[in-house]
């Protein structure tokens, strides 16, 4: 699997830091997560606790609930004889620093990003925190970037899941909430330990939290005793399964006998005095008869009992919410139904007798089932099971649009295969016109209308035949505007695109009267932003132009013999275009003295950055090659689109080139060029402050100040930061994208293409999904199945 | 259960613009699109103008493609010499998808009222495979009734439709899943895929929550779906 671009992209730190222990659960029949928090800032820190937080990093974290202020009174545990209780000297405070990562097995879930096993340091323990994030800011930690690709760009932030139950309703989301704490819903814990506090008094939990034994007195009934974990189980793991090794001390003749240990599952408010399986909303495997049960006095028959030293597996697949067992590494079955469909579900296990333990995995060690296998088939499953769904592009025609008039009157809502077919081809051809992919879209459309003459299919709509057929950009102009709407799509796609390359080629004089010529409401949205913002760029490009002929002009005078070999000349720009208030006739005429063929040679590596999102979308517009202004050629390998695949655009500018009599041996034609295109570029910039430095705009203000911030360096493309970035070709690609974006706007067409919207959609409810407790969606992962090739 | 809880537009927005999706993987997904369907000159423009290779030989698209045109305009033979070409294994393999071949040939001798041909053929060729299993029997006798109702207004739609071009273009549409599947190729078109979990997602989540869906952020995709 290729890796995600964007800031996930980044390998993920695999090692995470030493696991900080949460502070004890409440211990009440009730939703811990119901259970408000005293202000955690006031006992955060180290020094505050008395017990269990030890920390090896060393950090005071903030938001660090203590456990003095959750945990009972020693003692009082005593005297209760239900569930509730809590024994400080059974848990006998302990230092944990038991390291576990996510379970490799969850990497099949598609909502792994979600699923942690610790909080990243510096991170409340509750989402309760958020009301003070002053207190407690937040860091986009990229703990959880996985090693495959996401649904998400950044790594959420943490937040306490203990109310991110199955049950729990959604809260109320702020209606703007701070972008740091953009995904903090999205994150859910795992188990990663039974709990010193959820757990009958007779039992005691080792340090690490994987033992637990078992010291009271044989009994039954009331004189159970049941564990649960520090976590539920997040449904959005898919399928989530642990181990248990029977443990305990076998007596003389008694070898092979079956214990009295129950391993399953139990929701929040199950007694802790009754094995699981006995109390609804919990179930469980027993060992001595080899019952199962599930909430109920009698069990019911299921596999061979279990003993000392057997491993027990125990999982619940969320996408059928039934449970499975194992038991040495073979599987035993499925039981169960509904399981954790109504409650959050916790690891349980629940013992009988005295001197009986377990010891857990939740991932801390290989299991001894191959859950990775069983993982993967019943994702495979899952996901062949959703692609039976039917097909209905209904859900893409927004409220307004009118019924087709072929279809049935009644009230029939799904599409036949044929609307199905023809929205589908829609989308892909509004996505092809969208991005100006010009020949694609019409070989598509000429594909559509031969089929759709041959087959009742519908296809695109078919223009009349116009002489768009091939290239005839030159001709485009001439062209009048068709009444057909499929036609003049194309007229426009041809236009827009030619205009986007011109952007992309530096050619801003050229994008800016076209743009003009046939777009100019788009010039004029949002009161002439779109205009500044194609202006700046030709400042930009402008102070460009002299810096290249200023470092031609250094390396005359140092060596002339290097001018060949490092940096050519590009071709004379052609005259300016007068354009707004920095008309200005330039260095056109200057003779260069070079080859127009020379191309510059990049000594640096401008890495194309691929936008995070397709907002800021890769480039992709097709551009030409063609020389349009010198440093174009700076930026000749960064593109990712093919060069001169089909040179539509007549191929630059033709002025030829005049040779330099004085070459290599005068500076001086060298310094006049420099100094006129500087000359140039300022005249240029003082028109355009004078146009704008009292437009009171941020935005404005902002690319204003950082436009003319170029001109301080000698080299901006070298200059690194916010210099650098401005110059780039990359910053030129993005330029285009927001003009093609401001010209479709400007037209009433969508800014984002229908099927990017789609996707993002589904990726939304997707994710919603699992934050919703459908297991399923756990396995709809979208990156493998869409993006990834096969 | 009508959904208690709303996540608003704004934080919904938000969620969208979150999620990790860029033009080349569009790119991509439009690209296995045009592939799979078989556009074939479409697919060479895409890899020129996008800068993606395409992941199979064109000449395997437009083989595709000649196939099922064959089969639209009712060419059975001429379909299973060319599947043959390509791969003899993929109809050897494949007993029901020749079955249905053999079946929409059928149809076509009965469309073109040839009917001592159909007849010989159905008997010869199709009646022993209908012997095989009750699948084949069914849908043998489902076609033989073609002859009994002479396509008039009378004959049962689960007939008619054996006449229509939808059913040349599911027979078409099988063959090019075999085929591509012989290839190694995903069958199902991605876009589809997507478009599908979309329905899935979004009709399940709508039970949970109540929130922005998909049409909402179509307003606009009329003037282009709209013609």
């Amino acid at each position: 699997m290729r890796h995600p671009i964007g800031y996930a992209a980044r390998p993920p730190p695999r090692v995470f830091e030493p696991r900080i222990v949460r502070g004890p659960e409440p211990m009440r029949l009730i939703d811990p997560a119901c259970i408000p928090l005293t202000s955690p800032s006031s006992v955060a820190g180290p020094s505050t606790s008395p017990s269990r937080t030890r920390r090896t990093s060393g950090a005071s974290l903030p938001g660090i609930r203590s456990p003095s202020l959750q945990r009972h009174p020693p003692g009082a545990a005593a005297t209760s004889t239900s569930a509730s209780s809590s024994t400080p000297a059974a848990s006998s405070s302990s230092n944990s620093t038991s390291f576990i990562t996510r379970p490799a097995y969850l990497e099949h879930s598609a909502l792994r990003h979600m699923l942690h096993t610790e909080p990243p340091p510096g991170l409340p323990p509750s989402r309760k925190m958020l009301e003070h994030p002053s207190v407690s800011p937040y860091s986009l930690a990229a703990q959880s970037a996985s090693q495959t690709r996401s649904y998400y760009t950044v790594a959420a932030s943490p937040s306490d899941s203990d109310d991110e139950s199955t049950v729990s309703p959604p809260r109320d989301i702020p209606p703007h909430p701070p972008i740091a704490l953009a995904s903090q819903d999205s994150m859910f814990r795992l188990p990663t330990r039974w709990s010193d506090h959820v757990k009958q008094n007779m039992l005691s939990v080792s340090p690490d939290g994987r033992d637990v034994s078992f010291s009271g007195v044989a009994g039954s009934g009331d004189k159970d005793a049941a564990v649960r974990t520090n976590h539920p189980i997040p449904p959005a793991c898919g399928i989530y399964y642990y181990e248990v090794e029977i443990t305990g001390r076998v007596l003389k003749g008694h070898e092979g006998d079956p214990v009295r240990v129950c391993v399953g599952f139990a929701g929040p408010e199950v007694k802790l005095s009754r094995i699981p399986g006995l109390e609804s909303n919990s179930w469980g495997y027993y060992g001595d008869d080899g019952c199962v049960f599930s909430g109920e006095k009698t069990g019911s028959s299921f596999a061979q009992t279990f003993t000392v030293g057997d491993t027990i597996g125990c999982g619940i697949d969320f996408t059928t919410y039934r449970a499975f067992y194992t038991r040495n590494g073979t599987l035993l079955g499925t039981v169960f139904d509904n399981v954790g469909k109504n409650t959050p579900l916790y690891p349980s296990v629940g013992f009988r007798q005295s001197a009986d333990s377990v010891r857990v995995n939740f991932g801390h060690e290989p299991f001894r089932y191959d859950i990775d296998y069983h993982v993967q088939q019943q994702r495979n499953a899952t996901w062949a099971k959703i692609l039976t769904t039917p097909l209905d592009i209904s859900v893409l025609e927004s409220k307004s649009i009118k019924q087709e008039p072929q279809s049935p009157p009644e009230n029939q809502t799904t599409r036949t295969d044929d609307q199905n077919k023809a929205a589908i081809s829609q989308l892909v051809y509004s996505y092809l016109t969208h991005h100006g992919y010009v020949k694609t879209a019409r070989s598509f459309r000429n594909h559509q209308a031969k089929a759709g003459a041959s087959s009742t299919t519908p296809g695109l709509p078919v223009p009349p035949r116009t002489k768009l057929e091939g290239d005839s950009d030159v001709e485009m102009d001439a062209i009048s505007r068709e009444s057909n709407v499929a036609s003049s799509t194309e007229d426009d796609m041809d236009l827009r695109t030619r205009i986007v390359r011109y952007v992309v080629n530096g050619d801003i004089d050229m994008a800016i009267s076209e743009t003009r010529k046939h777009y100019p409401q788009a010039l004029a949205v949002e009161d002439g932003l779109m205009s500044f913002k194609l202006r700046c760029r030709k400042f930009v490009e402008l102070i460009l132009e002299a810096a290249v002929l200023k470092k031609k002009m250094k390396l005359k005078g140092v060596d002339p013999t290097m001018e060949d070999d490092i940096y050519g000349v590009p071709p004379a720009p052609r005259p300016e275009r007068t354009e707004g208030r920095g008309g200005f006739t330039g260095i056109g005429e200057e003779s260069m003295g070079m080859d127009i063929d020379e191309e510059i040679i990049v000594t640096e590596t401008l890495a194309p950055t691929n936008g995070t999102n397709g907002f800021a979308s890769t480039p992709s517009i097709p551009i030409r090659k063609r020389p349009a202004s010198p440093v174009d050629s700076l930026f000749k390998d960064v593109t990712d689109t093919p060069f001169g695949s089909t040179p539509s655009i007549s191929p630059g500018p033709t002025s030829a080139p005049i040779v330099d009599s004085t070459r290599g041996t005068s500076p001086a034609p060298a310094v006049i060029d420099y100094e006129n295109a500087l000359n140039q570029a300022i005249i240029y910039g003082q028109g355009l402050s004078t146009d704008y430095k009292d437009d009171p705009r941020p935005e404005v203000k902002l690319l204003f100040k950082k436009t003319f911030g170029i001109v301080a360096w000698e080299d901006p493309l070298e200059a690194g930061g916010v210099a650098a970035e401005v110059a780039s070709k990359e910053a030129r690609i993005a330029l285009g994208d927001e003009l093609n974006r401001t010209i479709l706007q400007s037209q009433g067409k969508p800014a984002v293409p229908a099927l990017e919207w789609v996707y993002r959609c589904t990726a939304a409810s997707i994710v919603e999904l699992g934050r919703q407790g459908v297991g399923a969606a756990a396995f709809a992962d979208m990156p493998r199945e869409f993006l990834d090739a096969a | 259960m009508a959904p208690e809880h709303k996540i608003r537009k704004a934080e919904w927005d938000r969620r969208l613009h979150e999620v990790q999706i860029s033009k080349q993987d569009l790119n991509r997904l439009i690209m296995d699109y045009l592939v799979i369907e078989g556009y074939k000159s479409a697919a060479e423009e895409f890899s020129q103008e996008a800068g993606l290779t395409p992941s199979v030989e064109y000449k395997s698209i437009e083989d595709r493609m000649h196939i099922r045109e064959a089969l639209q305009r009712g060419d059975v033979e001429d379909a299973i010499t060319r599947v043959n070409e390509l791969d003899p294994e993929i109809l050897d393999t494949n007993p029901k998808l020749y079955f249905h071949l053999q079946q929409q040939k059928l149809i076509e001798y009965i469309r073109q009222g040839r009917i001592t041909e159909a007849l010989q053929f159905a008997q010869e060729e199709m009646a022993p495979r209908g012997e095989e299993s009750p699948e084949y029997l069914e849908e043998l006798e489902r076609t033989m009734a073609l002859l009994v109702f002479d396509s008039g207004p009378s004959t049962p739609a689960g007939i008619a439709e054996l006449l229509s071009p939808a059913q040349r273009l599911k027979t078409a549409g099988e063959v090019n899943a075999a085929i591509l599947e012989s290839f190694g190729q995903g069958k199902e078109v991605k876009l589809v895929g997507l478009l599908k979990l979309l329905c899935w997602g979004e009709s399940l989540l709508g039970e949970k929550v109540e929130f922005p869906h998909v049409r909402e952020y179509m307003a606009g995709l009329e003037k282009v779906m709209e013609y």
